[in-house]
C-alpha cells in the first residue's frame, strides 16, 4: 500500500516535473514570439510557483542584463541600478539551484551545445559562474563608471566655477593683472588641477564604459576648446552625454594663465623693483657722489617696463615715474661728467667760459627735459591705484609718487644751481671778482712775496685769492693802504718759490682779466700790462687813450688785443698787437651801462643794460657801423650781469638775482633778440 | 531671535502645560463656523486654498499666514471672476502660487474634469482643461500636481460593479515623459487602491503624497483604531521604486480625515469632519498637526529670486533647474510679475540653474542646493559693452586701428570708430566677429559669440597686432672685396631700440617693423665706422645694403660737415650733428683712442696754418671731451696746409682740403 503511496507520489512529482518542464519550455517558446515584457513576466511567474528551478534565473537573469545594457547609464542610472542588481541576484540563484542532470538534459537553456554529457555540464556550470561572475562585475564596474562620471563633471563644475569667480573678481584682464596676488594663483591653480582631475575621471570613465555591456555607448571624444579671451570664452556649459565632449580647456587656459602671470606679474614687478633700486643707487651716485662714473642707461629695459606699465594703465603714475627715471639718470650721467670726469686744464679764459657755457647749456637742457617730465608725475590725471605694492613697497605708501617728484625737483634744481653756481664764480673770477675778505700779510723781498708776521709795518695785504691753477694762488691786495697789486703763492705752502712780484708800478690796478690759457691783464686809466702766469711780463703799454679800461679780448690765432674803453660815454675799441700798437679803433655809441662784449666774425656785439631787465645789443663793423640792434626783455631783475658766448647760435646771461630766495638768474638767448630760456636759481 | 521663532516657543511655552506641542498655527479665522471643505496648504506654506461657504455659498477661498504672528489670515474669495458657472473642488496651487489647479464641472461638462487658472498681471484666467490627457466623461477630481509639475494623481470612479459609495474612488498616476508627452493614467496597484480613496495631495519633494482612504486601521498590536471612516496615508513614488502606503495613526479621531497637504515645513494639513456620514458631509473644518519623521517629504530646499533687468526692471523669464549631471532639466518655472521665482528642488544636490528670456543674455549659475532656502537673482541684459585695447604685440604701446564689426558669415555690419579704452554697445543674440586693421600690422579677427550664454555685460578686450615685418638683406666686404664678419647694431629711431646682430660671412637678413625708422651702424674692429639710415616708411626704401668699410689701419677718415667761421677756430653749431655721431661711434666703442687732426687749404702763410689747425683740432678734442668722451682717449693735432688729399688748384680742391679727420690709434 505504501508502495503504491509512494509510488503515486513518484508518479505524480514526475507529472509534476513534467508540467514544470513542459510549461518552462513553452515559455522558452514563445520567447521571440512575445515582446521582453511578457516573456519577463513569464518568467516572474513561473519563478513563483518554481523557486528553485536554476534555469528560470538565468533566463531572468540575461532578460535584466539585456534590459540593464538598452538603458542609459547615466539618466537611468536607478534603473540601470536596479536591472543589474537583479541579474547579479538571479545568476546567483541559478547558480544555487543548478542541476547538473538538468543541463545535461537541456543544454540549450544553458547556451551549451550538444556534445558529451559530462561536457555540457561542466560548459553548463561554466556559462552560470560566468554569468554571475561577470554580472558582479558589471555591476561593481557600473558603480565604479557612475562614481568616475559624476566626479568628471563635479570637477569641471569645479574648475567652471572657480573660472568664472577669476573672471568676476576684475572686469579687464589688465585689472585682474594689477590686482593679482597669491590668493589668485591659487585659484588659478586650483582651475587647473581640478580640469586635471575631471580629465582623469573622462578617461576612466571612458575605460569603464567599454567594459560594460550596453548596446549603444557614447563615443566620449573629449574636444578641448581652448579659451581665448577674458570673460568671453570657458563660461558655456558643457552638455557630458554628448559623443562630443567640448570641454573648455581649463588646463591650457591654468598654465598658460601662470606663465603669464610670472612673464607679465612677477617678472614685471621684478622688472620694476631692479630699475628702480639701480636708479636709487645709480643715481646717488651720479648726484652725489664725487667719482668718475656713467651710468649704464639701458633705454630699451626702461622703455619695456614703461610700455608694460601703460599697457596696464595708461593712467599710472608709475609709467610717468619711469619716463622721468630714464630722463634723469641721463642728467645725472651729464653732471657727473661735467662734475667729476670732464677735468678742463685751462684758465678762466673767454674760450673757457664759452665752453663752459656751452656744457652748461646741455646740462640745463638734460635738466628742463627731466624735471619737466618730473613735473607731470604729480598731475591729478595720475593715478597711484594699480602698481600700489611700488608706493607701498618703495614709496612709504600713498601720496609717495609726489613726494618722490617733490624730491626729485629740488636734487635736480640743487643740481644745476650748483653747476651755475660755479659758473658764476668762473665769470666772476675771470676778472677777480671774488668775495674773499682775507688780511694776510707778505712781505716783499727782492720782487718775491714773503708770507711774514702780522706785526710787520709796510707790507702787502692780502685782500683777494684766486686759483690760478693746480699750484698757483692769485693775490690781491694792497700795500700801503693804497696801491693794489698782484702776487701769487704756492697751492702747496712749502712750494718754496712765490711767484715773482709784478708790480703795478705804482699805479693803482683797476681792471683784471684772465684773457688766455695762462695770461692776465691788469690794467689801470692809461695803461695795460698782460702777464704770464710764472709772474713773466708779456707786454706792457700805454693805453691810446685815456679811458676806464673795460674789457680786454685776446685772439691767440691774430695775436691781437681788442681793448675797450670807456671814453665820455662812448666805447672806444682798438686792436692792438702784441706789441701794444694800436692797428686800428672804433667808436661807438651806447645807451646805458656796459654789460658785456665779444666779437663774431667780424663784428662787434656790444651789449648794454637797457633797464633793470632788459639788455641791448649793438652789432658794429670794424668800420665803426652799428649793423644792427636787438633788445631782450626778460622777467627777472638783473643784478651784475654778465653775457657769454656759447657758439654762433646761443648766448648765455648770468646775473645775480636782487630776491634773496634765488641766488641767480640764468638765461639762454639767441643773436636776434629771442630770449628761449630763463630761470632763477 | 526672530518674531515667529519667539512667538513658537512662546505658544510652545504655554502648550506644554497642558499639551504636547504640535504645531503654532492658528486657524480659528478658518474655521470660524463655516463649512470648510478641500483645504491644501502651498508648497511653500505660505497661503491656503479651501471651498467653504463663509458667506453661504460655496466658493474657493484663500488664506495667506501671517509669518510673524503664525496666525491664518481671514480667508478671502479667489478665482472669483473667472468660475463663474463652475462647481469647483480640490483645488490646489503649484509650487510658486502661479496657477492654481482644480476639478470643476459644468452646465455643459457635467461630469468633473481637471481645470487650471494662471495669475497674469494680477488676475486669474478663465480655466482651461488641463493638457494631461486624463479628462474623460467620468469624474476626474482631486487633482494632486507635484511641485515639478511632471506628475500627477487623481481619481476616477471605481467600476459600477464595484457598487462603491459615490465618496469612494480609485487612483491614478501619470508623468510626463521624456517625449515631452503625458504617459496613459495607471490606475495605481492594489497596495494603493485600496477600495476607496479621496483627495490625493503632493509633497514637494515631488515623490512622497498623502491621501484620504476609506479603510479600517489596526495598530502593531491589532487594535482597530479606524473603521467605516477616512483615514490620512503616507505614501511615495519614486521612479521605479514605490513604497507601500501607512497610515498617520497618531492624527486618526472619530471623525472622517480628508485633504491632507503638506507644508514646507512638514505640518500636515487636512480636513476633519463627519464625511461620510453626515447630512451632506458638513462639519469639515481644517486641522494641522506636525508630520513624525517617517511620514515627512524628502528633505528639498526652496531655490528662489528675481529675474531683473540691469536696471532692477522685473523680467518676464524662465528658470530652468538643470541637473549639471545629466543636463536634464528638473524644473522649469516662470516669474512672476515682480520677476521672483521659486521652485523645490531635491536638498544636496547641485543645479545648474539657467535664467532666459527673449532678447535677454541667457545665463547659468550653479547652486549647491544644501540648505532649505537658497536665494540667486538674475540680472539679464539685451546688450554689452565692449572696447578694445589694441597694442603692438612687441612693444605693447597702444595703435589705432580700423575696427569692423561683421556677422558670423564675415559679412560687414558696420565700421566702429571706437578709440582705446572707448566702448560701444552691442546687442546680444548673434554670433559676430570684430576684424582689427591698422597700416603696417597683419589683420586680426575677433570673434564675439554672443549667440552663446553671456553673464558679463562688460568686456575689454586686449588686441595684440603683429608687425609687418620686411627683410633687408646687408652685405658687407671690405676693400678688396673680401666678405667682413662683424657686428652690426641695428637702431630702432621711432622706437628707441638698439639691438646687435652679429653678422657672419658678410652677409646677413634682417626682419625690420614695416613703416619704421631704422639706423643700421658697425663698427668692425680695423675698419671704418658705417652708418645708413633706414625709412622703411617709404616705400622705396633700399632693401638691399652694400657696405664696403675701409681698413682703418693708417688710414684716416674725413669727418663731413665740421664747420668753423673763416680765420676762426670756434665750431659752429652746424658741426654739432656729425660730431655727435663721432660721440656716439666713442660711446659704442670705448675702448677706442682717436687721433683728431685738422688741416688747412694753402691759403695764408703755412705758421698761420699751422696754428690754425691746432685750434680747430682742439675745438673739435674739447667739444668730443665735453660730451662724455674722456680727453685720454683723444689726441688732436694740427697738420696746416701740410698734408693736402688734393692739389690746391681750385676753390673746390681747397675746400675738400679744409677738413678735420679722425683716426683709430689703438683699442
Amino acid at each position: 500500500m505504501n508502495k503504491l503511496i509512494v509510488g503515486i507520489w513518484l508518479f505524480q512529482c514526475v507529472l509534476l516535473a513534467d508540467a514544470q518542464t513542459r510549461e518552462f519550455k513553452r515559455i522558452l517558446a514563445e520567447k521571440d514570439a512575445v515582446d521582453r515584457e511578457t516573456f519577463f513576466q513569464n518568467l516572474k511567474d513561473f519563478k513563483v510557483e518554481n523557486s528553485q528551478f536554476a534555469n528560470v534565473y538565468y533566463q531572468m537573469g540575461k532578460v535584466e542584463l539585456e534590459i540593464f545594457s538598452n538603458l542609459d547609464p547615466i539618466t537611468e542610472r536607478l534603473s540601470s541600478r536596479h536591472w543589474i542588481y537583479n541579474a547579479k541576484v538571479n545568476f546567483g540563484l541559478a547558480k544555487t539551484f543548478l542541476d547538473p542532470k538538468e543541463i545535461a538534459k537541456y543544454p540549450d537553456w544553458y547556451d551549451v551545445k550538444a556534445v558529451n554529457a559530462d561536457s555540457m555540464i561542466i560548459m553548463g556550470q561554466q556559462v552560470i559562474d560566468e554569468s554571475y561572475a561577470k554580472a558582479e562585475l558589471n555591476a561593481s564596474a557600473y558603480e565604479e563608471l557612475l562614481i568616475n562620471y559624476d566626479q568628471a563633471v563635479e570637477y569641471y563644475l569645479n574648475a567652471r566655477q572657480e573660472f568664472i569667480n577669476i573672471n568676476t573678481s576684475a572686469e579687464s584682464l589688465r585689472e585682474l593683472f594689477l590686482q593679482t596676488d597669491e590668493t589668485l594663483k591659487t585659484s588659478v591653480k586650483q582651475v587647473g588641477t581640478y580640469f586635471d582631475s575631471c580629465i582623469y575621471f573622462l578617461d576612466r570613465y571612458r575605460e569603464i564604459y567599454q567594459e560594460l555591456p550596453h548596446v549603444e555607448k557614447r563615443k566620449v571624444n573629449i574636444n578641448l576648446k581652448q579659451i581665448d579671451h577674458f570673460r568671453m570664452n570657458g563660461i558655456t556649459p558643457v552638455n557630458f552625454l554628448a559623443d562630443d565632449i567640448n570641454l573648455w580647456d581649463y588646463g591650457q587656459w591654468s598654465k598658460r594663465f601662470l606663465e603669464l602671470l610670472r612673464e607679465e606679474v612677477d617678472e614685471l614687478k621684478e622688472e620694476i623693483r631692479f630699475a628702480y633700486n639701480y636708479f636709487l643707487s645709480t643715481n646717488d651716485r651720479l648726484v652725489n657722489g664725487d667719482e668718475c662714473i656713467q651710468a649704464e642707461v639701458d633705454e630699451r629695459k626702461f622703455q619695456r617696463v614703461i610700455n608694460l606699465i601703460i599697457k596696464y594703465d595708461q593712467e599710472s603714475v608709475l609709467a610717468d615715474m619711469f619716463s622721468y627715471l630714464l630722463k634723469k639718470l641721463n642728467y645725472g650721467n651729464q653732471i657727473n661728467y661735467e662734475k667729476n670726469c670732464n677735468q678742463i686744464e685751462t684758465s678762466l679764459s673767454d674760450d673757457f667760459l664759452s665752453r663752459k657755457a656751452r656744457i652748461n647749456q646741455n646740462l640745463y637742457g638734460a635738466f628742463l627735459i627731466a624735471d619737466s617730465i618730473n613735473t607731470t608725475i604729480v598731475s591729478p590725471d595720475n593715478s597711484e591705484e594699480s602698481f600700489m605694492w611700488f608706493f607701498q613697497e618703495m614709496l612709504d605708501g600713498s601720496g609717495g609718487s609726489k613726494r618722490f617728484s617733490e624730491a626729485q625737483h629740488t636734487e635736480n634744481t640743487d643740481a644745476i644751481t650748483s653747476e651755475l653756481t660755479s659758473f658764476k664764480t668762473h665769470i666772476r673770477n675771470q676778472f677777480f671778482e671774488t668775495d674773499s675778505i682775507l688780511r694776510k700779510t707778505y712781505e716783499l723781498q727782492d720782487n718775491l712775496l714773503v708770507r711774514s708776521s702780522d706785526s710787520l709795518q709796510s707790507s702787502f695785504v692780502l685782500e683777494k685769492k684766486l686759483q690760478l691753477n693746480d699750484t698757483l694762488v692769485l693775490l690781491s691786495g694792497s700795500q700801503d693802504g693804497e696801491k693794489v697789486i698782484i702776487g701769487a703763492e704756492p697751492v702747496e705752502l712749502d712750494f718754496e718759490t712765490y711767484w715773482k712780484f709784478s708790480p703795478s708800478k705804482g699805479k693803482s690796478i683797476d681792471f683784471f682779466k684772465i684773457v688766455g690759457d695762462s695770461s692776465l691783464v691788469i690794467g689801470g686809466k692809461d695803461w695795460m700790462s698782460q702777464y704770464y702766469f710764472n709772474g713773466k711780463e708779456a707786454l706792457s703799454s700805454k693805453l691810446p687813450i685815456n679811458g676806464k679800461l673795460l674789457n680786454v679780448t685776446v685772439n691767440d690765432l691774430t695775436s691781437l688785443f681788442t681793448i675797450t674803453q670807456l671814453v665820455d660815454e662812448k666805447l672806444v675799441i682798438s686792436e692792438c698787437n702784441f706789441g701794444g700798437k694800436v692797428l686800428a679803433s672804433t667808436e661807438v655809441e651806447i645807451e646805458g651801462d656796459f654789460v658785456g662784449m665779444f666779437r663774431h666774425e667780424s663784428y662787434y656785439h656790444v651789449f648794454t643794460a637797457a633797464s633793470d631787465s632788459s639788455l641791448n645789443l649793438q652789432v658794429v663793423g670794424e668800420d665803426g657801423n652799428q649793423v644792427r640792434q636787438a633788445t631782450y626783455a626778460f622777467s627777472s631783475t638783473l643784478v651784475h650781469p654778465r653775457i657769454i658766448k656759447n657758439d654762433d647760435q646761443w648766448i648765455t646771461l648770468i646775473a645775480d638775482a636782487p630776491n634773496s630766495e634765488y641766488d641767480l638768474v640764468y638765461s639762454l638767448f639767441d643773436y636776434r633778440g629771442k630770449v628761449y630760456y630763463e630761470s632763477t636759481f | 531671535m526672530s518674531p515667529p521663532i519667539k512667538k513658537l516657543l512662546l505658544n510652545c511655552a504655554v502648550l506644554l502645560l497642558m499639551s504636547p506641542c504640535l504645531f503654532s498655527q492658528s486657524l480659528e479665522k478658518i474655521n470660524k463656523g463655516a463649512v470648510v471643505k478641500y483645504p491644501r496648504v502651498s508648497f511653500d506654506g505660505s497661503r491656503m486654498i479651501m471651498i467653504a461657504n463663509y458667506y453661504g455659498v460655496f466658493r474657493p477661498f484663500v488664506s495667506y499666514l501671517d509669518k510673524d504672528s503664525a496666525i491664518w489670515d481671514d480667508p478671502v474669495p479667489i478665482l472669483k471672476e473667472v468660475i463663474d458657472g463652475y462647481e469647483v473642488r480640490d483645488p490646489q496651487f503649484n509650487a510658486d502660487n502661479s496657477k492654481i489647479y482644480f476639478a470643476g464641472r459644468t452646465e455643459e461638462k457635467p461630469d468633473f474634469d481637471i481645470y487650471y487658472s494662471t495669475l497674469v498681471e494680477g488676475s486669474w484666467t478663465p480655466p482651461k482643461p488641463v493638457p494631461f490627457n486624463i479628462n474623460t466623461q467620468v469624474d476626474e477630481l482631486g487633482p494632486a500636481v507635484s511641485a515639478d509639475e511632471k506628475r500627477i494623481l487623481f481619481t476616477r470612479p471605481l467600476p459600477i460593479e464595484e457598487k462603491a459609495e459615490d465618496f469612494c474612488a480609485q487612483l491614478f498616476y501619470s508623468e510626463l515623459t521624456e517625449t515631452g508627452d503625458w504617459s496613459v493614467a495607471e490606475l495605481l496597484p492594489p497596495a494603493y487602491n485600496t477600495g476607496c480613496i479621496c483627495t490625493p495631495a503632493y509633497s514637494r519633494d515631488n515623490k512622497t503624497f498623502y491621501y484620504a482612504s476609506y479603510e479600517d486601521v489596526s495598530d502593531a498590536e491589532g487594535k482597530r483604531m479606524a473603521r467605516n471612516q477616512f483615514s490620512i496615508f503616507w505614501a511615495k513614488i519614486d521612479g521605479l521604486f514605490r513604497y507601500n502606503p501607512k497610515p498617520i495613526m497618531s492624527i486618526i479621531a472619530d471623525s472622517d480625515l480628508v485633504a491632507p497637504s503638506v507644508d514646507s515645513d512638514s505640518t500636515l494639513y487636512y480636513g476633519s469632519g463627519l464625511y461620510t456620514r453626515g447630512e451632506n458631509r458638513i462639519e469639515s473644518l481644517v486641522k494641522a498637526s506636525d508630520l513624525g519623521k517617517s511620514f515627512q517629504p524628502d528633505q528639498t530646499a526652496l531655490i528662489q529670486g528675481t529675474i531683473t533687468s540691469e536696471k532692477g526692471e522685473p523680467l518676464n523669464a524662465v528658470l530652468r533647474a538643470i541637473d549639471p549631471f545629466t543636463t536634464k532639466v528638473y524644473q522649469s518655472v516662470k516669474t512672476d510679475q515682480q520677476g521672483k521665482y521659486q521652485l523645490f528642488v531635491p536638498m544636496n544636490q547641485q543645479y545648474s540653474l539657467l535664467a532666459t528670456t527673449e532678447g535677454y543674455s541667457a545665463q547659468t549659475q550653479i547652486i549647491d542646493a544644501s540648505d532649505e532656502a537658497v536665494t540667486k537673482n538674475f540680472e539679464l541684459f539685451p546688450s554689452v559693452e565692449i572696447s578694445f585695447n589694441v597694442f603692438d604685440e612687441e612693444f605693447y604701446f597702444p595703435i589705432s586701428s580700423a575696427l569692423k564689426l561683421l556677422d558670423k558669415d564675415f559679412n560687414l555690419i558696420s565700421n566702429l570708430d571706437l578709440g582705446t579704452g572707448e566702448s560701444t554697445t552691442i546687442d546680444l543674440g548673434e554670433e559676430l566677429n570684430v576684424i582689427f586693421t591698422s597700416e603696417n600690422y597683419f589683420e586680426d579677427t575677433l570673434n564675439l559669440p554672443f549667440h552663446e550664454e553671456v553673464i558679463f555685460d562688460f568686456f575689454a578686450f586686449d588686441i595684440e597686432l603683429k608687425r609687418k615685418l620686411k627683410d633687408v638683406t646687408l652685405t658687407f666686404s671690405d676693400e678688396e672685396g673680401n666678405s667682413l664678419g662683424l657686428e652690426v647694431v641695428v637702431f630702432n629711431v621711432t622706437r628707441n631700440e638698439k639691438t646687435k646682430r652679429s653678422v657672419k660671412d658678410g652677409k646677413v637678413t634682417l626682419q625690420l617693423r614695416d613703416g619704421e625708422m631704422y639706423e643700421i651702424s658697425t663698427a668692425a674692429e680695423g675698419y671704418s665706422y658705417f652708418s645708413e639710415q633706414l625709412d622703411l616708411s617709404d616705400k622705396r626704401a633700399k632693401t638691399q645694403i652694400a657696405a664696403e668699410l675701409k681698413s682703418i689701419k693708417n688710414a684716416s677718415l674725413v669727418l663731413n660737415n665740421i664747420v668753423f667761421a673763416s680765420n676762426s677756430y670756434e665750431l659752429n653749431a652746424a658741426s654739432y650733428e656729425e660730431l655727435n655721431k663721432l660721440v656716439d661711434y666713442l660711446s659704442e666703442n670705448n675702448a677706442f683712442k682717436v687721433e683728431i687732426s685738422a688741416h688747412t687749404d694753402d691759403s695764408g702763410g703755412a705758421s698761420y696754418n699751422l696754428k690754425l689747425s691746432n685750434l680747430r683740432a682742439n675745438s673739435v678734442l674739447e667739444y668730443l671731451q665735453d660730451n662724455s668722451i674722456t680727453k685720454e682717449r683723444l689726441v688732436s693735432r694740427g697738420f696746416g696746409e701740410d698734408r693736402p688729399i688734393v692739389p690746391n688748384d681750385s676753390d673746390e680742391n681747397k675746400a675738400r682740403n679744409r677738413r678735420v679727420e679722425f683716426k683709430i690709434l689703438s683699442e
